[in-house]
């Protein structure tokens, strides 16, 4: 248990990317982040909201994003997430190894 | 990992809870609100919207997951951290969990003890409900007479059943081939199994059918028997036991955590109250109304309390004694006897003689061996804070890294609980193999005691507890000090450990405190021991072997014993290496006593019992029956007069011996050789008047504890109609050890009836037998006494070299401007002589506070015995001494120059 902690999964990974990748453009409640995924995603990326909440607390935990409770236009209580400094770094490592990778890909699937 | 992972979540839960919960509301909401603008009802768009969040608890139960899984990784590099920290420095974390293993491991012992003993449960259903019943006066008040018991059975609907057995008996069983063994024996009643709720593992309990008299003799046996003697055999029922030569047939065994209900002992078969007549023939109890054998035991209905069952059996009481009335006894005791009052008590932790004997001095050693850990954990608070003060550069480079003062402060904590876990890890192992230790020790030949010392939950609860309370002692503080570490500290070259040298010295002046507490009492009950082992005994008790005879097999009346007493003791006499033989009823402590009325010539007769016994007016005196020489046998003087011999008998006048303060009370100021007095007479019999035909020197009675009471003794062959079916045979060697005697002396008894059944002992075993416990406790308490000493002496040294440590420099200096090696070691030495002097000081006071506690235990000694607490401070004087020396006389040698460069 303790060893799945220090190795996320493919899927964990992207989603990790995707949740900081959304929070660089600015702070964002839970619904946001979701709602803007799949926006930009063109609906393709069938996950489950619920899933996004674990994902969120680990990655606060990791100190990557940062939390704080606000009041809506709506007046309804929601919590901001915002990227912290340690987080754009890993988003940045991220994304490096993200294009690096998709690029192989790309190459393996060209010459395949 | 499923079990930890919930118990995490459970600590760490929460506030995790709440926010997650409000954060997925509003997502819902947020949801359901778009969907209705896109034009769905209400309801349409809540469930939409919850189709898309999709399962909720599971992600709240993932995020749990994260923070259970950061907390236990936490917690696990923590773990791992310090055990890396600790052995960095072997000798400390050595030092440390082999001194907590050592005072939890004797904790941990002494309490299982502790619980067996005295808190435990019998290991049947619904224990709470058990209630003894107990008298004041007759008998010591907890047994009773078989009239009792039949009268209290054909009540036994006021309750939810009664029971009624005797003590554990020793018996011969004799094995298929003839050789014999001995075992222990239960006489039960019929319901006895059934009332205390014991199931058979195989075969049948007893049945109230099985409890008649006159009815095939059965036989229950227990698991431990039915292992060793019949293999565990499955076709055992229907087989023979024989039992003191009678054969019963085995009809069930008893499951395995059953021994019976005294907490102690155990058996090895039951067998029906109601058969005893087929083993002691014409000296059976069962009709005999002043003979006390068995304890009664009734369990409550439920809800009724112990008050209203003792109302409802006092009741009864009236009736009860009428019908079970001894009908021979003189009229002023029938009248005690009617008026003696039925009462219950608790017996859900079943009844034990083992635990009046050993309850307190149990519950003392647990004292002890608390002090021990007191004294241990100070001495790990004070490595803990040196090495504190050691990490201090290590512990605010932490902090300026951004680790909070709580995780600094968690850090520490954590390495206490892995030394007080490692600890607690070897010491349960100690104590498993220590209380058993203990407990044979408590064993002689003369009762064999059976402790079921498994760990329950009790104990392990009590080992956690006492290894949490020792993190708590030695922990907290260092933890304290590290947690106000500042982060500028690390720019700092060296700490100045201010504060820490005060919070030390306390804690060395309290573990002198304690350990002086500790070897004062280790002394006082040393000297309890000893005084005990050379009181003078008024006989030899290492040449003497005691043959018990049991004749109650053989056909004989009365007067025909007496004959065969008199061919066995010749029969034993002629042996070689026999120098004489002689019996008696009664053998010093023994176990057994007589006790009779003194009525001289001239004085007011009296028949009381029991009345104040020692205080002047006091007319009761002891009995032994003796056989003629058997002053010779036990080597007890004849001052003046003469010995019985064998014309004293049935048809002559009655004669007695009596010893010197006998003769002393009943006959001050006077000669008392040829003085007549009369006693207690039997009802159907004249009073007789017997004359002193002699005068011997004092010998222990029954109790080494016990001034030597006024004692007779009547000639064997005198004892009127009665002739017991049981004696005591003394053997004295011509030479040497009394025990070789004993193959040709069962031999010789052999030739001359062989349905005469004995046993051997030697008198010495007999007379070390009856001061066990204070053997006992004197080992128990010298080795917990010595292990606090040594506990203490070291926490002295690593103080005093630590102080001295830090004084280095300032002790160059002194060297350097001129101080010669004699100033510094003045300048340490005073200190450490402070220290010691305040310790023992206040070891002094709590002793002479303590020492109240302990009294009952003493023999021979004040309480507040000032010259044993002397020798304990002088002992802890020397050993603070000794142990501060070597670190102060390394301190003066210190090389000036040396220093003064390394500044």
């Amino acid at each position: 248990m303790l060893r799945r902690a220090k190795k996320p999964d493919a899927l964990q990974g992207t989603l990790d990317l995707l949740v900081l990748k959304t929070l660089s453009r600015g702070s964002q409640h839970g619904y946001g982040i979701a709602t803007h995924i799949t926006t930009v995603s063109d609906d393709v990326l069938h996950v489950e909201e619920g899933s996004l909440y674990p994902a969120l607390h680990r990655m606060e935990q990791a100190g990557w994003i940062a939390a704080e409770w606000r009041i809506t236009a709506n007046n309804r209580r929601a919590r901001l997430y915002r990227l912290t400094r340690a987080g754009q770094k890993h988003l940045d490592e991220e994304q490096e190894k993200w294009d690096r990778l998709s690029k192989a890909v790309g190459k393996v699937l060209r010459f395949a | 990992m499923g079990w930890l992972r919930r118990l995490g979540s459970t600590v760490v839960g929460k506030r995790l809870e709440r926010t997650l919960d409000e954060e997925m509301r509003f997502h819902v909401d947020e949801r359901t609100d778009e969907y209705v603008r896109a034009g769905m009802t209400r309801e349409e768009a809540r469930r939409a919207a919850l189709r898309r969040f999709g399962n909720v608890t599971l992600a709240k139960e993932r995020a749990r997951d994260v923070d259970t899984v950061r907390w236990l990784a936490d917690l696990g590099r923590d773990v791992r951290y310090a055990i890396r920290a600790l052995r960095k420095s072997p000798e400390f974390a050595l030092a440390a969990v082999l001194s907590l293993a050592l005072g939890i491991g004797a904790n941990a012992a002494v309490f299982s003890l502790v619980n067996t003993v005295l808190l435990r449960a019998l290991p049947v259903p619904e224990a709470g409900r058990l209630v003894a019943m107990s008298g004041a006066g007759f008998n010591g008040g907890s047994t009773w007479t078989y009239a009792i018991w039949n009268e209290v059975r054909q009540r036994a609907h006021l309750f939810d059943g009664a029971l009624a057995c005797s003590d554990p008996q020793r018996f011969t069983l004799t094995q298929p081939g003839g050789e014999t063994q001995t075992v222990d024996a239960l006489f039960v009643s019929g319901d006895f199994f059934k009332t205390l709720g014991v199931p058979p593992l195989i075969g049948r309990t007893f049945a109230p059918a099985d409890d008649v008299r006159g009815r095939e003799p059965v036989a229950i046996i227990s698991n431990g028997l039915w292992r060793t003697h019949f293999g565990g055999a499955a076709n055992i029922l229907g087989t023979p036991v024989v039992v003191e030569g009678v054969p019963f047939t085995i009809i069930g065994v008893t499951p395995p955590e059953f021994f019976g209900v005294e907490v102690g002992r155990t058996f090895d078969v039951a067998i029906p109250i109601n058969a005893e007549p087929l083993i002691r023939g014409r000296d059976s109890r069962l009709d005999r109304r002043g003979s006390s054998f068995l304890q009664i035991m009734l369990r409550l209905k439920p809800g009724q309390s112990i008050d209203a069952g003792t109302r409802a059996l006092r009741g009864e009481q009236p009736r009860i004694r009428a019908l079970a009335m001894p009908e021979d006894w003189p009229a002023h005791f029938q009248q005690q006897f009617l008026k003696e009052l039925l009462t219950l008590v608790p017996a859900g932790a079943g009844s034990s003689g083992l635990r009046q004997q050993y309850g307190r001095p149990l519950v003392i050693i647990l004292a002890v061996t608390v002090v021990v850990l007191l004294i241990a954990c100070a001495n790990i608070a004070n490595l803990m804070l040196a090495r504190t003060i050691g990490r201090q550069h290590e512990l605010s480079v932490r902090r300026a890294l951004g680790a909070t003062r709580w995780r600094v402060a968690r850090q520490l904590v954590v390495e206490s609980l892995v030394l007080a876990g490692a600890g607690a890890a070897v010491g349960l192992s100690i104590a498993v193999w220590a209380s058993r230790a203990i407990a044979a020790q408590v064993s002689t030949s003369i009762t064999r005691v059976f402790l079921d010392l498994s760990l329950d939950w009790r104990v392990t609860a009590f080992t956690a507890a006492v290894t949490m309370a020792t993190v708590l002692l030695f922990g907290v503080a260092p933890a304290f000090r590290a947690s106000r570490m500042e982060p500028i500290d690390a720019m700092k070259q060296r700490g100045d450990g201010g504060g820490r040298s005060n919070l030390s010295s306390g804690l060395v002046v309290a573990q002198v405190a304690l350990s002086l507490v500790l070897v004062a009492a280790a002394g006082l009950f040393i000297r309890t021991f000893e005084r005990l082992a050379h009181v003078p005994l008024g006989f030899d008790r290492d040449r003497v072997l005691v043959v018990n005879v049991n004749v109650a097999r053989v056909r004989a009346d009365a007067a025909d014993r007496i004959l065969l007493y008199r061919r066995l003791i010749d029969t034993v006499a002629a042996v070689s290496g026999v120098a004489h033989a002689a019996a008696s009823l009664v053998t010093p402590v023994g176990g057994n006593a007589l006790i009779d009325v003194v009525n001289p010539a001239g004085v007011e007769p009296t028949v009381k019992l029991f009345d104040a016994p020692g205080r002047p007016g006091d007319r009761t005196a002891l009995v032994n029956l003796v056989t003629p020489g058997w002053f010779a046998t036990y080597g007890t003087a004849i001052h003046s007069g003469r010995d019985i011999d064998e014309k004293d008998t049935q048809n002559a006048p009655p004669v007695v011996l009596v010893n010197e303060t006998f003769a002393r009370r009943f006959f001050p100021n006077r000669d008392a050789l040829g003085e007549r007095f009369g006693g207690l007479t039997p009802p159907g019999e004249r009073p007789v008047q017997k004359t002193i035909v002699g005068v011997v020197g004092d010998s222990v009675y029954a109790s080494l504890r016990d001034a030597v009471p006024p004692t007779m003794y009547v000639p064997l062959a005198q004892a009127r109609s009665w002739a017991p079916s049981d004696v005591s045979i003394g053997v004295r060697s011509s030479a040497g050890s009394p025990v070789r005697l004993a193959p040709a002396v069962a031999a010789a008894l052999k030739t001359v009836d062989r349905d005469v059944t004995f046993s051997f002992r030697a008198l010495a075993d007999q007379v070390d037998a009856s001061i066990v416990r204070e053997r006992l406790v004197a080992i128990l308490s010298a080795f917990f006494g010595v292990l606090a000493l040594l506990l203490a002496g070291v926490g002295l040294y690593g103080v005093t070299a630590y102080t001295v440590g830090r004084r280095r420099l300032e002790m160059g200096i002194r060297t350097a401007l001129g101080a010669r090696p004699a100033d510094i070691l003045r300048l340490v030495a005073v200190r450490i002589c402070v220290l010691v002097a305040l310790g023992i000081l206040m070891g002094g006071v709590v002793s002479l506070w303590a020492s109240r506690f302990v009294a009952a235990l003493l023999y021979g000694l004040e309480p507040r015995d000032l010259t044993t607490l002397g020798a304990a401070a002088a002992v802890l004087a020397a050993v603070g001494i000794a142990a501060a020396w070597l670190p102060a006389w390394r301190a003066s040698r210190v090389d000036a120059a040396e220093v003064l460069r390394n500044v």
